[in-house]
This record gives structure tokens, C-alpha cells and sequence, in this order.
């Protein structure tokens, strides 16, 4: 009797959680565009406002990218200097844009292994993926001029394959003399200034490349187009992210772009912080090595990680993670990571060199002085903001937890 | 002395009857075929998504057990061989097929993946590491199995009730010391970590609406405890084990569909089937089969005994037992907070009851070449490693030491290596876990009490207020 009892508690039971999940994910599906959830915060919004940012992002960029891919064009066919120096001039806008963007490495413009992602980061900019010799076999082989290019390793392609071919005016190589390029001297054989066309004719395909990977990128967030924007905001059952806490661990990995790339690559590394750099400074590791723009991608960098955290419009205002701190109650933690930014800001900005080079070289307690303030941002954010958000350090394999 | 020894041989000779008892074998063939089968499923998860590889063999660093520092993966053929002999051994098990052989072997197999790395460190495939060990001494495979079917001489319809007793008193065991574990100021008074991650999940279908809710977490925090620590009583008492195993898989439904606690709630609901009456599977299946089939199920239970248990097995199991109620307690020698400290929090059944992240840098100091350098976990560990090691002071110590060898290795023979280490326990402010004063360069890890652990942050945890109330007390001032 007992017995019996219990086999028809278990199948109400298995019935009544059957219709809870089945009705859940209908209700869910229903409800997925409302936005605003119980508690009044409305989560969409915020996410909607993430993407609203990183699509404002990309236009910025993708209006400097036209003005390279004209002024890259210009070098081409004028090949005066005064052409050449409009080139590079239209190069920085577009870096420092690309820059502001890079804090913005969620949906389309990440790995494809991520929700919605589709690689689109790594054919605009794969720093630190860069290879010179690649690049200069390619000049060699006048890859530029063909189809390949745009599915060549992005390691000789994008904004940083364009810097070097812009700005780096010597005539040599940076392959070995074993190379054939080198030990066949047909590399010799072509002459500085048949490289130096070369270099601008790479730069000119560079360009247009990066413009048309530009338009991909909009068109992906753009409303009237791939509308990732709307995407992000209606996460939930049977959205590209299954759930609002996906959708805000994949902006919060991106967030995590000041840690690995900004304060240990870009600055740790080549400050002698990090292992690796035998004699510190080792200025040969800066993230711009012949625009010497390093420490304006600091500052853009910097820039793009205030819009994701206090919103994206002027002054801050706007959207942003200090919202949602602010709205489940741990406004302390926002006013800190505010803070904790403007001391980074603030810091960066008393590098008084023009270079990060120089500064690596004469202010080394002001790069310190400047890393130690990182540090405290991304301690913020692997201890306080994870936790009190119930949010994922980047990248974690899934596996079982108790 | 003689008048005592006369009153307690009666009695152990009592005990040993009662243990030797028989009960009808259904209960527990559906608990090791439940228990096979999950190990099974458990196995191709690891090999279908890939977590071999993950876990086995992309990591060039692995944290030891304190005394398994000799425990070693396998190259990477050799790991992926293994998942798959787990499945099938799992498969084995649940059909009884070379039953003792296979328990014990999948027992070592299954307890030599746990040891491999302490930061794939589970409570549950602890309990399953366990629960295969007893399995192996038990005779479970001589009844509807395959083992029985091949030599019909060995089948048993009853097994010992010790069998019996001994998987409730384990799977007893991690419920009670898991609700004991949440009788903390934070978990009843504060409602976290069940805040945080109840206000994490507000877009959660149906039940997600109540969650920004401050009472919502403070029920799901007692009626979490209150589960845990008393579920066992209900399951033991005959007239309210079936409703208290409707509470079971209730519970653990919704644990599963909260988080992402992977095979955890099946494998508890798998467990607790040893507290169900023995007859439960063969009254099930009357209500399902045939006429004949029902007479046959109303054949007379078996009443016999089995062997007399021998005096030093029952020391045996009562020293297994006494060890796994002595165990989970070791934390309470170290004094201080245990979900900060973590000496004596594994093995102890402390299912989640904590929200805790850190961040770990290395700072190495060669007063010799006047360098300073910041080392991050992140150079040698994957993602998931640098996660768990940011928590837990004796990982960051057996890393720290990995930090001293590689620069001991380039030369720099006089390394200094201290750690900021900056964590938070349940929404606290970030505070240092590890003296950043001490070079961790000459401590040894061991059993006493770790002196370079700094004492827990005073204070309560984050309070996460209900994010409606500012948007509704607007709404209520504009109306």
C-alpha cells in the first residue's frame, strides 16, 4: 500500500515538474522581448543598452575605417609623402576606434565558440597576433593583390599588419637570412622603393579589407539588418544566449579585456613586470612599435571599459555595470571600480613623455605606479563584481559543480 | 569484568544477528544499477564534451592531495582509454557482470581520476568514490545479474541487512553533514550565498519572478538546510519515507534546473533509493506486470540470515564509519572560519555553501638581479584551474612553489615568492586570505594549522536589496 503510495507520488511528481519545464520554456519564449524583470531593474534594458554601445562602437570605427580605406587608396596613386602621412593620420583614427571596440569583444566580434559568436575581431585586429616575416614573404609574393588575402593568417593582416606597412619605412625584412626570400635575393632584388610601393599597395588592400570587415560588423548589431543588439537584450529559452546571466558573462568576459590584454600584455610585459623580459624595459614589446600610438590604446582602451561600466553616453551617462551594482545594492563596489578607473585614467595621463616607449624609459615609477592601479581594477572585478553578480571568470570549461 | 563482558557478548552477538539478516535484494540491485549506469553516463559526458581533454590533458599543472603527489595522468590516449573503460565498467557494474572484479576496478579507476587534479575536487564524485568502495565489499551482483544468470548457484534473493545499513549510514552522512554545514550566520541570517545567485537568475522561467525577492532567498536558505539536515530522519521512518523521497526528487529537480551542478542531483536521488523499503522495486513492477508475474511477486520474502558477520568486519566497518563522522569535523580543530581558511573542507560535505572568488598574483622578488616580477596563476594554469586555485590557500601554496622552481630554474636561485592574494566570501569586500608578508618559498603544506592563512573579514555578507525597490517606489511617487 505504501508502495503504492509512493510509485504515484513519484509520477505526479515526474508530471507536475514535466509541465513546469514545459510550461517555463513556453512562458519564457512569451515574455523574452518584456525585458523588465520582478524586481523593476529592467536587465534587457541593460543589455540592450551593451549592445546599443558596442554597434555606436563599431559606426565610429567603421567611419574611420571608410576614411583609411580612401586615404590608403590615395597613397597608392598619388605615392607622395603628403599622401602617405594623410594615410597614417586616417590609420590612428581608425586604431584609436578599433581600440574604444576592443572592451566590445562579445557576440559577433568574438571567438566562434562563443553565443552569436563569429570571429570578426581577428581579421580587424589580431594583436598580439602579428608576424613581420609573414607579411613581408606576402609583399614579396604580392599576396595583396589576390584573393588570399582575405583568408591569409591574421597575423599578416588587419590594423596591425597596417601600422608596420605604413609606418616602418626601413627596406629590410624580418625573416632570417636562411629564408629563400633572403638567401635567393629576391628580397634584395626589389629595392627600397619597390618596397616602399609595395608596402603602400598592402596597405591599400589592408584598408579596403578592413572597411568591408567593418560593414560586416555593424550590419551583424545593426537593428534593421542582423540585429545582435536585439539578440542580446531578449536572452532567454531559445535565444542565441539561453539566459540573461549568459548574455551578461559574455559582456562581463569581454569586460576582462583590461586584465590579460591591457594590464599584463600591453603594459606588464613590456615594463619587465611579467616574466619574459629579460632586461627591463623591454620598449620592443610595446603594442605599437612604429606609430608609437601605445599609450593612446591604453587611454581608448580605458575609454571603452567606462562605456561598459558607467554607460555610453557623454560623461558617463547611460547604461552601464554601475547600474545594475547600484540596483541589486552594492553601489560601494561601482563607486570603486569608478574610482579605481579615474586613478588608471589619471595616471595614464601623467605619463608625460609622448611615447609609452620614453616612458617605460624615464618614468618607471609612473608605469608602476600606473600598473598597480590596473591591478586594482581587475582585483575588483575577479573578487566583488564576479561574486556579487554571480558572474564566470572568462573562458571557464563548463563541467559538473556541487 | 566478567558480569560486563557477559552483558556485551549478548549483545554484539544481537548486533551481529541483525546484521546478518537478510533483505530482499530489489532495493539494492536498482541502487547499483542506478549507480552503474550514472558512473556510465558520467564518463561519456567527460568524453562527449570534451572535459578528458580539458581537464586531463591541456593543463601542464596539476594540484596533488596532501600524500597522491605520485598520482599521475595518463598521456592523452591513455586518459581518453580510461573514460571509456569507466563506461564500460559502469555498464558492468550496473548489470552485475563480474561483479566483485569490476567494482573494485571501477572503484580505483574512478578514485584515481579524483586524484589526478585537487582542482576538479567534487563532494559528489567523492560520494560516488565511496559508494563504489562499499559496492565492492557487498555481494550485490548475485541478484538479477548477469553474474547470476551465467552461475545460478550463487544468486541470492536476500543480502545481508548490513549492505543495507552501511550505504544509508554513507549517503546519511552527506545529507546531515551538508545541512550541518549551512548552520552558519550567513547561510541563516544572512540568506548567501542563496541571494547571490537566486538575483542572478531573476530571468529564469515562471519561478524566476520571486527571486529578486530578499524572502525568496531566505526560504530556499532554510528550507535548504532544513532539507539536508533532516531529510534522513523522514527517509528511515517507515510511514513517511515515500513522501519524504517525493521531497527528494523535488529538491533536487530544483537544485538542478537552478544550477549547474551537472549528474549531482541524480546521483543523490540514485543514493537515497538504499533508504526505500527493499520490496519497493518488485511492488513497483506488479503494478506494471502480468497477473502471473504478480503472484510470483507475492511469493513469501526471504527470512533467512546470512553468515554470521565476523567480529573484525564489523570493526572494519565501524572504524569506516567512525572515520566518516570524525572526518567532516577535522575543521573545527583549526579554529576560525572553514569557508575561509578551507583546512578540513574537503571530504567534509560542504555542498555548496559558499560564493567565493579571488585573484592571485605571484610577486617574486630576487633581491640579487634587484627584480620584481608579477606572476599570474594564468601562465600555468587553464581557466578553470586559476578559478579554483584563487580560493583555496593550499593550492596557491603548491603553486607558489611550481613559481619558485621555474625561476630557480633560470638562475634566480635567491627568489623571494609572496602572494596577493584578495578574496571574497559571499559578496564581501575583497581582504587579503594569505599574509602577502611571508615568503611561501620554505612552508610545506601539511596538516596543521596554516599560520601565513590570515584570519576571515568580520562583518555580515553583501545584502542584495530587492532591485525593484528604487523603480517602484518612483512608480509609487509619481502615481
Amino acid at each position: 500500500m505504501l508502495a503504492r503510495h509512493t510509485l504515484s507520488s513519484l509520477l505526479v511528481t515526474a508530471l507536475v515538474l514535466a509541465a513546469c519545464k514545459r510550461g517555463g520554456a513556453e512562458d519564457a519564449t512569451s515574455s523574452s522581448s518584456g525585458g523588465v524583470d520582478a524586481g523593476g531593474f529592467d536587465k534587457s534594458a541593460l543589455l540592450r543598452a551593451f549592445g546599443q554601445c558596442a554597434l555606436d562602437t563599431y559606426r565610429d570605427f567603421e567611419t574611420s575605417a571608410v576614411e583609411l580605406d580612401a586615404s590608403a587608396a590615395r597613397a597608392v596613386t598619388e605615392g607622395t609623402p603628403a599622401a602617405s602621412d594623410a594615410a597614417r593620420e586616417s590609420w590612428k583614427k581608425s586604431i584609436d576606434a578599433w581600440q574604444r571596440a576592443e572592451l566590445f569583444g562579445f557576440g559577433p566580434a568574438a571567438l566562434t565558440t562563443s553565443p552569436g559568436g563569429r570571429d570578426l575581431r581577428d581579421p580587424i585586429y589580431a594583436w598580439p597576433l602579428l608576424n613581420r616575416c609573414v607579411i613581408d614573404q606576402q609583399l614579396l609574393d604580392k599576396v595583396y593583390d589576390k584573393p588570399e588575402l582575405a583568408t591569409a593568417l591574421v597575423n599578416s593582416r588587419g590594423l596591425g599588419a597596417a601600422e608596420y606597412l605604413l609606418f616602418y619605412e626601413g627596406s629590410d625584412n624580418a625573416c632570417p637570412a636562411t629564408a629563400t626570400m633572403n638567401s635567393s635575393g629576391e628580397w634584395a632584388a626589389l629595392g627600397a622603393v619597390e618596397i616602399a610601393t609595395r608596402k603602400r599597395a598592402y596597405a591599400r588592400a589592408i584598408a579596403a579589407d578592413t572597411l568591408a570587415r567593418s560593414h560586416e560588423l555593424v550590419a551583424a548589431w545593426d537593428p534593421a539588418r542582423g540585429n545582435f543588439v536585439a539578440k542580446l537584450a531578449s536572452a532567454g529559452p531559445g535565444s542565441v544566449f539561453v539566459s540573461q546571466q549568459m548574455a551578461f558573462n559574455a559582456v562581463s568576459n569581454a569586460f576582462f579585456y583590461i586584465d590579460d590584454f591591457v594590464k599584463n600584455m600591453k603594459l606588464g610585459k613590456p615594463a619587465g613586470f611579467n616574466p619574459g623580459c629579460a632586461a627591463p624595459p623591454c620598449v620592443a614589446d610595446v603594442e605599437s612599435p612604429w606609430a608609437h600610438r601605445s599609450k593612446e590604446h591604453l587611454k581608448n582602451n580605458l575609454v571603452g571599459f567606462d562605456r561598459l561600466l558607467r554607460g555610453c553616453q557623454a560623461d558617463g551617462e547611460g547604461l552601464g555595470w554601475d547600474d545594475l551594482l547600484t540596483a541589486v545594492g552594492d553601489a560601494a563596489l561601482a563607486k570603486k571600480l569608478t574610482a579605481a578607473l579615474g586613478v588608471s585614467r589619471g595616471l595614464l595621463d601623467a605619463l608625460k613623455e609622448p611615447t609609452l616607449e620614453a616612458d617605460l624609459v624615464t618614468d618607471a615609477a609612473g608605469v608602476k605606479a600606473l600598473y598597480d592601479s590596473l591591478r586594482v581594477i581587475v582585483v575588483l572585478l575577479k573578487t566583488e563584481f564576479i561574486s556579487v553578480l554571480d558572474l564566470e571568470l572568462p573562458k571557464r570549461v563548463e563541467g559538473d559543480n556541487d | 569484568m566478567t558480569e560486563r563482558a557477559s552483558v556485551t557478548r549478548p549483545r554484539l552477538e544481537a548486533l551481529a544477528d541483525r546484521l546478518a539478516a537478510v533483505k530482499p535484494a530489489g532495493a539494492l540491485v536498482a541502487f547499483r544499477v542506478a549507480l552503474g549506469l550514472l558512473v556510465s553516463v558520467s564518463a561519456l559526458r567527460f568524453l562527449a564534451y570534451g572535459w578528458v581533454d580539458e581537464l586531463f590533458v591541456k593543463p601542464t599543472f596539476f594540484f596533488t592531495y596532501w600524500g597522491f603527489g605520485w598520482v599521475k595522468p595518463l598521456p592523452a590516449a591513455g586518459m581518453h582509454a580510461l573514460f571509456v573503460g569507466l563506461a564500460v565498467l559502469g555498464v558492468c557494474f550496473a548489470a552485475g557482470f563480474l561483479y566483485r572484479a569490476v567494482a573494485l576496478l571501477l572503484f580505483v579507476a574512478f578514485a584515481y581520476v579524483q586524484l589526478l587534479d585537487v582542482t576538479n575536487w567534487l563532494n559528489h564524485y567523492y560520494l560516488v568514490s565511496l559508494l563504489l568502495l562499499l559496492s565492492a565489499t557487498m555481494p550485490l551482483g548475485r541478484a538479477a545479474s548477469v553474474d547470476a544468470w551465467l552461475r545460478p548457484q550463487t544468486k541470492l534473493d536476500a543480502f545481508p541487512a548490513w549492505c543495507t545499513y552501511l550505504l544509508r549510514f554513507q549517503v546519511g552522512i552527506v545529507y546531515v553533514y551538508a545541512g550541518l554545514a549551512k548552520a552558519t550566520s550567513d547561510w541563516l541570517l544572512h540568506a548567501e550565498p542563496l541571494n547571490i545567485w537566486l538575483s542572478a537568475r531573476t530571468g529564469m522561467p515562471v519561478i524566476g519572478a520571486i527571486f529578486d525577492e530578499r524572502w525568496a532567498a531566505y526560504a530556499f536558505s532554510w528550507a535548504g538546510f532544513l532539507f539536508d539536515t533532516f531529510i534522513v530522519a523522514f527517509l528511515l521512518w517507515k510511514r513517511t519515507r515515500a513522501y519524504a523521497y517525493v521531497v527528494v526528487l523535488f529538491f533536487h529537480a530544483m537544485t538542478f534546473l537552478l544550477f549547474p551542478i551537472g549528474l549531482f542531483p541524480f546521483i543523490m536521488c540514485a543514493s537515497a533509493l538504499v533508504f526505500m523499503s527493499p520490496t519497493w522495486p518488485s511492488t513497483a513492477l506488479t503494478l506494471v506486470s502480468s497477473p502471473r508475474a504478480r503472484a510470483r511477486a507475492r511469493s513469501p520474502l526471504p527470512t533467512a540470515s546470512s553468515p554470521r558477520v565476523h567480529p573484525a568486519l564489523i570493526a572494519v566497518a565501524a572504524s569506516f564509519c567512525l572515520l566518516q563522522l570524525l572526518i567532516p569535523l577535522r575543521h573545527h580543530l583549526y579554529g576560525g572560519n572553514v569557508l575561509w581558511h578551507e583546512q578540513g573542507m574537503r571530504f567534509s560535505w560542504k555542498v555548496m555553501v559558499r560564493e567565493k572568488n579571488g585573484s592571485i598574483t605571484y610577486i617574486v622578488e630576487s633581491q640579487r638581479a634587484h627584480r620584481t616580477w608579477y606572476v599570474s596563476p594564468h601562465k600555468y594554469l587553464t581557466d578553470r584551474q586559476e578559478r579554483e586555485l584563487a580560493t583555496q590557500p593550499d593550492l596557491v601554496l603548491q603553486l607558489a612553489h611550481r613559481v619558485r622552481d621555474d625561476f630557480h630554474a633560470q638562475g634566480h636561485d635567491d627568489v623571494t615568492v609572496r602572494v596577493e592574494a584578495i578574496v571574497s566570501l559571499n559578496g564581501r569586500a575583497g581582504a587579503p586570505m594569505i599574509d602577502p608578508s611571508v615568503d611561501l618559498v620554505p612552508i610545506e603544506d601539511g596538516l596543521t594549522k596554516a599560520s601565513w592563512i590570515l584570519p576571515e573579514p568580520q562583518g555580515p555578507p553583501i545584502h542584495l536589496r530587492p532591485a525593484w525597490s528604487a523603480a517602484r517606489l518612483a512608480s509609487r511617487s509619481g502615481s
